[in-house]
């Protein structure tokens, strides 16, 4: 790509970079499975541009909707637009089990090395025998069912400190080694086990966060900084200041600035009422 | 047989106290609310919500005191903002609340109403494996498990496949809620039910539960739904009452008819936040909209024609394309 079709810094904000970002991890013909927000713009980024045979589907159970006004939630009509089925999530969420589904979106408020997130709530802890939290938030909603039978998942997180640790307080949705519970030998003890040992599929392809790019390493499974958003001021030292665990950032190289096509598609075309991309 | 009945009617009739309750829509969208607010005048308690996806109505019955045990995977508004309140009370947690709320997966709570629908005691699946969705002490509801009615013995229980190789599965127990309530756009005196639009898992949710109230924009003749049956989610056997309720999913959307109502929801979510430091904002946010109100028609008067005519859907989009949505900038309202 010639170097004048790149936007230059200050010509874009960085959560267009994030979205960018992540629309260009979207493999043509992939089957995308959404929620709202980012993850649905990143989406129909790709579907304009590098793979226009990706299918879009939402978890309320709409297949490939063409909408021309954006969603605001799930269950929004504006899904509808387009649609060559809306049977109901049921339906839908069977095709992960069914290992149909390519690519899932997670977000959530903490995560750790390996992948696993919490959406549910920070500062867990029991009480008189109940769970509870210091901070809680919606929750899981399909995000479990998505990080444990997605054939890939793609994270999209703000990087920061409390967020990226060590361990998280609530593991909502499985990354690649888990910690899990000793239920045979009944003491709740904890153990971290890779994915596959437990007849997991999928996993985290990577993490698509405020200041960079993150992968998982093939042998480890640990996180690691592929790329950052140098032509945001974005410097590995600040990624590994805020990264609550010991990040590699050896083989991290400055993103791909988005191209003037993709800032103009998301302004223009996908966001026009600038309701996730607020100006 | 005429199933029509007046709302207040029919949920006096299947909607007791220590119901278990499911609603059906998903999230904000298709939600029954009219019905929602009726069973909070109605000062029903102690209700226990099984829902999938939960929103507004859910959150609502959790505030005012209506329900004190929910299982359900998440809770909110979306991009109307977060549940404020709801949040304090799951964090205070069931020993200085009364409220209890146990975690579970969409595709779990999906799984459980599949069986309920099938009649059969439980449902294998793979989801969500390794999540904390199953550490066994996280288990909010685990003194009721074999003590209060329709709280299954065990939230789960893992097997190894006996037919195949397939590994290791977890069961999970069936949901059969007491009561489903459903809104949708039309119905037919005997209970045949049509959805326009996406379903979600409506069909599940009632054919799942022992008795069905559809709340309906519209009643119509048998002989205009036996047109195109294909069209038909729920037959008649599995309903118990048709209540003819227009905009009876407001503020949330009903395909085809009206869109959000961003006023009303953004007030709704400012109040709860304030609620969150002065609960008196909420109360009396409740008061003003729904205890001060005698019924859905004196709620429809109070918005008043200006609003209602503002969310109208144009008819073949199903939403209203030129609704303000741009949340942080909102006209004043119609």
């Amino acid at each position: 790509m010639k170097r004048e079709d790149r936007a230059s810094a200050g010509e874009y904000t960085p959560m267009e970079m994030m979205v960018v970002q992540a629309s260009r991890l979207i493999r043509d013909g992939d089957v995308v499975f959404v929620g709202t927000g980012l993850p649905m713009i990143a989406s129909m980024l790709a579907i304009n541009l590098h793979a226009p045979r990706a299918v879009l589907c939402c978890e309320a159970g709409f297949w490939d909707s063409r909408f021309t006004h954006l969603p605001m939630t799930v269950g929004d009509s504006r899904w509808y637009t387009g649609v060559t089925w809306c049977i109901g999530q049921s339906k839908m969420f069977s095709l992960l089990q069914r290992r149909r589904i390519d690519v899932g979106f997670l977000g959530g408020s903490q995560v750790d090395r390996y992948g696993n997130l919490n959406s549910t709530g920070v500062g867990t802890r029991i009480e008189e025998g109940y769970y509870v939290f210091q901070k809680r938030f919606e929750g899981s909603g399909g995000a479990a069912d998505i990080a444990s039978m997605a054939n890939r998942t793609i994270l999209m997180m703000k990087h920061e400190r409390r967020r990226f640790v060590e361990r998280v307080d609530y593991l909502t949705s499985p990354g690649w080694h888990v910690w899990v519970h000793d239920f045979e030998g009944g003491r709740g003890r904890r153990r971290l086990v890779p994915r596959w040992e437990l007849g997991m599929w999928g996993g985290p392809e990577a993490v698509v966060s405020t200041m960079g790019v993150m992968g998982f390493d093939d042998e480890t499974k640990e996180m690691y900084v592929r790329s950052y958003y140098a032509d945001l001021g974005i410097t590995l030292e600040g990624i590994r200041q805020n990264t609550g665990f010991d990040i590699e950032t050896e083989k991290a190289t400055p993103a791909e600035s988005p191209t003037l096509t993709e800032l103009r598609l998301l302004r223009e075309e996908i966001d026009p009422e600038g309701i996730f991309l607020q100006s | 047989m005429s199933k029509v009945i007046g709302l207040r009617k029919a949920l006096q009739g299947f909607v007791k106290d220590e119901c278990v309750l499911c609603l059906g829509g998903i999230s904000i969208c298709r939600r029954p609310v009219a019905a929602t607010y009726e069973i909070i005048r109605m000062n029903i308690r102690d209700l226990h919500l099984i829902d999938i996806a939960p929103g507004m109505p859910q959150i609502l019955l959790a505030l005012a005191g209506s329900a004190s045990i929910t299982e359900a995977c998440w809770h909110g508004y979306e991009l109307f903002g977060h549940p404020y309140m709801w949040r304090n009370l799951v964090e205070k947690g069931p020993q200085s609340t009364g409220y209890r709320f146990d975690d579970l997966s969409h595709y779990s709570l999906s799984l459980r109403f599949v069986a309920g629908w099938l009649g059969v005691p439980f449902i294998p699946t793979y989801t969500a494996k390794g999540s904390d969705l199953w550490n066994p002490k996280f288990d909010n509801l685990r003194d009721l498990r074999g003590v209060r009615r329709k709280v299954p013995k065990k939230k789960f229980e893992v097997m190894e496949d006996p037919f195949y190789d397939g590994g290791s599965v977890r069961l999970l127990p069936a949901a059969n809620p007491d009561v489903t309530i459903i809104h949708t756009q039309m119905a037919a005196p005997d209970g045949t039910t049509r959805i326009y639009g996406p379903h979600f898992d409506d069909f599940i949710h009632a054919a799942a539960a022992d008795h069905v109230i559809v709340t309906c924009e519209q009643v119509v003749s048998r002989e205009s739904l036996a047109k195109g049956p294909e069209m038909n989610l729920i037959p008649s056997i599995y309903v118990d009452a048709v209540c003819e309720v227009p905009y009876g999913a407001h503020p949330g959307p009903c395909l085809g008819h009206y869109d959000y109502d961003p006023w009303f929801l953004c007030d709704l979510v400012k109040r709860t936040r304030e609620g969150e430091k002065e609960s008196q904002m909420f109360r009396d946010w409740l008061e003003e909209w729904v205890l001060g109100v005698s019924d859905h028609g004196e709620y429809l008067e109070k918005l008043g024609v200006k609003r209602l005519l503002a969310i109208r859907a144009d008819p073949t989009l199903g939403y209203a394309p030129n609704l303000p949505r741009r949340l942080d900038r909102l006209p004043p309202p119609p």
